[in-house]
């Protein structure tokens, strides 16, 4: 296949994670590009240095975000799957350098078939640098697909580290999410996961914060509907060690027909000056908004449609 | 000619009757005011004639455009051109009052956009609501009370229902906003629709073309709003204020 045909069968694919598909792949911004377990196109610029490469189904990069280097527009990482039976292994690791900043957006677009997208990655967030990442799945229609990352991530002091995974298009398939992070002394974190679960979709978020450092904070949420006969665990763990720290678990899931939601929340303190709280809110639709958008014309299909892509903030 | 008509309804809530023989009509394009102090059945009925969930006929029937509704759905009734302005409307995470105000629309607006966001915009000034600042936000917790009255009665009108039903419409606006709510109600009626008005004011009942009185469950007075406003204050009063039921 020539590089050009690569490039529109990703664009193809990206087409259902993003509505800029040309922009990303043609722009001029940094980027890299996969297609199966090929690495169709790097890009890297002043202050970020982005390697990338491959091993059978093995893909190995690296993104350094060089010290003091502070970017708008994003990097984006493609991922895309147009071919059934594939399985991808991924090996990455992200440095921001001290005073740095950049947002990663990752964009996982798996449109058919038997898939597994296995990730291994290691992050690093500098002294007062700032790293966000969100990261955007599709997951076709067959609900075969595994997705299974597994994160350690380490931040310093006074960084800021901001992760927004949202899997609510097409089936999931298995998703399991496995993230270990370490704040030091002011560090803040805001972890959300946005899932919609239907068919026997299997979610499982496992989620670790150690507040080490004085004063750092975290924030765990988990938004999302299962309904069908899927079902969704979610271990969110907070432990306070470090002086005055403070962190927050809020999950809020709406179930519908034979599926299972199991939170566990997991609040450790072994420090007087720490606090750590959750909350959890699971069950049906509300009745009240069910009805008022049926009062409407909706019927309850899709009431509860347009109920649950509100919370997951699609609108 | 009636576009609804209610037959000797009873309703029973728990074992409480709440309804006991309710006789109602409402004429096609007319204002039809149901007035009554707190407690007295209204948004029973109200919710009785939408359908909603544990709002159920025990006895007697409903008839909407000349068929008995009594087993129809929520949404059955509100693709009948029935629909319901709840006292108190629910608010939505994630939903934007544009999203919102497109939900009940008729498939002429939903087809042309532009029409639809003229609709849109036309509704919200009719409510006192300025279109840049309110159609990108939230249908949610961040709107106060005024507000989401406000945008409910937005979705009515963009609605163009053949009958609403408008449970104290004016609840939670202030005093100023009264005239505006008659304003709603004209547009509405000018715009052909039949409006059923629940209201414990008798202010708002004058509004009317016609008022019902509901007292314990049962209709005692139709007729002129200001005739059946003026028996309310009288009577209805008294009878509250005493504990004790008066016969009328």
């Amino acid at each position: 296949m020539s590089v050009k045909e690569e490039i529109l069968g990703i664009i193809e694919a990206l087409k259902y994670t993003t509505n800029q598909p040309d922009k990303i792949i043609h722009g001029k911004g940094p980027r890299m590009i996969i297609r199966e377990c090929k690495i169709v196109d790097v890009k890297d610029c002043e202050g970020i240095i982005l390697e990338g490469r491959t091993e059978g189904n093995k893909i190995y990069g690296k993104i350094i975000v060089k010290e003091g280097y502070k970017f708008k527009d994003p990097i984006h990482m493609c991922f895309g799957i147009t071919q059934e039976n594939v399985e991808q292994e991924i090996y990455i690791d992200i440095i921001l350098e001290d005073n740095s900043e950049i947002t990663l957006m990752s964009h996982c677009s798996f449109i058919k078939g038997k898939v597994k997208h296995i990730m291994f990655g290691n992050i690093k967030v500098g002294k007062n640098a700032k790293f966000t990442y969100k990261e955007v799945h599709y997951h076709g229609k067959d609900g075969e697909i595994l997705v299974k990352p597994d994160v350690n991530i380490e931040i310093e002091e006074n960084g800021i580290y901001i992760s927004e995974f949202t899997l609510t298009k097409g089936r999931i398939g298995k998703l399991e999410i496995n993230q270990n992070i370490i704040a030091k002394d002011n560090s803040v974190i805001d972890v959300i996961v946005k899932t919609y679960a239907t068919g026997d979709d299997i979610v499982y978020i496992n989620e670790n914060v150690k507040l080490v450092g004085k004063r750092a904070k975290a924030m765990l949420r988990s938004k999302g509907a299962a309904r069908d006969k899927s079902k969704i665990t979610l271990k969110l763990r907070i432990e306070g060690i470090g002086d005055e720290t403070r962190g927050h678990i809020d999950c809020t899931e709406i179930i519908k027909g034979e599926a299972y939601v199991e939170s566990i929340p997991i609040v450790v303190v072994n420090n007087e000056t720490a606090r750590i709280t959750h909350e959890a809110a699971i069950g049906s639709v509300d009745k009240k908004q069910l009805e008022t958008l049926m009062a409407k014309g909706l019927d309850e299909e899709e009431a509860t449609e347009l109920i649950v892509k509100g919370m997951l903030g699609e609108d | 000619m009636n576009i609804l008509e209610v037959r000797n309804l009873k309703v029973i809530r728990g074992n409480k009757e709440i309804l006991k023989g309710i006789n109602l009509d409402v004429k096609e394009n007319e204002i039809h005011a149901i007035v009554g102090p707190n407690g007295s059945g209204k948004s029973t009925l109200a919710y009785t004639i939408m359908g909603a969930s544990g709002y159920y006929p025990s006895s007697g029937e409903i008839i909407y455009k000349g068929e008995i509704i009594n087993n129809w759905k929520i949404y059955e009734r509100a693709r009948k051109g029935l629909t319901l302005a709840w006292q108190e409307p629910a608010r939505f995470e994630g939903i934007r009052v544009r999203t919102y105000l497109k939900i009940g629309m008729k498939e002429e607006y939903k087809k042309d956009l532009d029409l639809a966001y003229k609709k849109m915009i036309e509704a919200l000034r009719l409510v006192n609501l300025e279109p840049n600042k309110y159609l990108n936000r939230y249908v949610d917790e961040t709107l106060s009370g005024g507000e989401r009255k406000r945008i409910e009665l937005a979705s009515i009108i963009c609605m163009e229902p053949d009958l609403a039903i408008l449970d104290e419409p004016d609840s939670g606006i202030d005093i100023v906003s009264f005239d505006e709510i008659k304003r709603v109600f004209n547009y509405l009626k000018e715009n052909g629709s039949s409006l059923l008005i629940i209201t414990h004011r008798e202010e708002l009942a004058n509004h009317a073309d016609r008022a019902s009185l509901l007292c314990f469950g049962e209709i005692i007075k139709t007729g002129d709003p200001k005739k059946v406003g003026k028996f309310y204050i009288e009577r209805c009063g008294k009878c509250y204020k005493s504990g004790e039921f008066y016969e009328c």
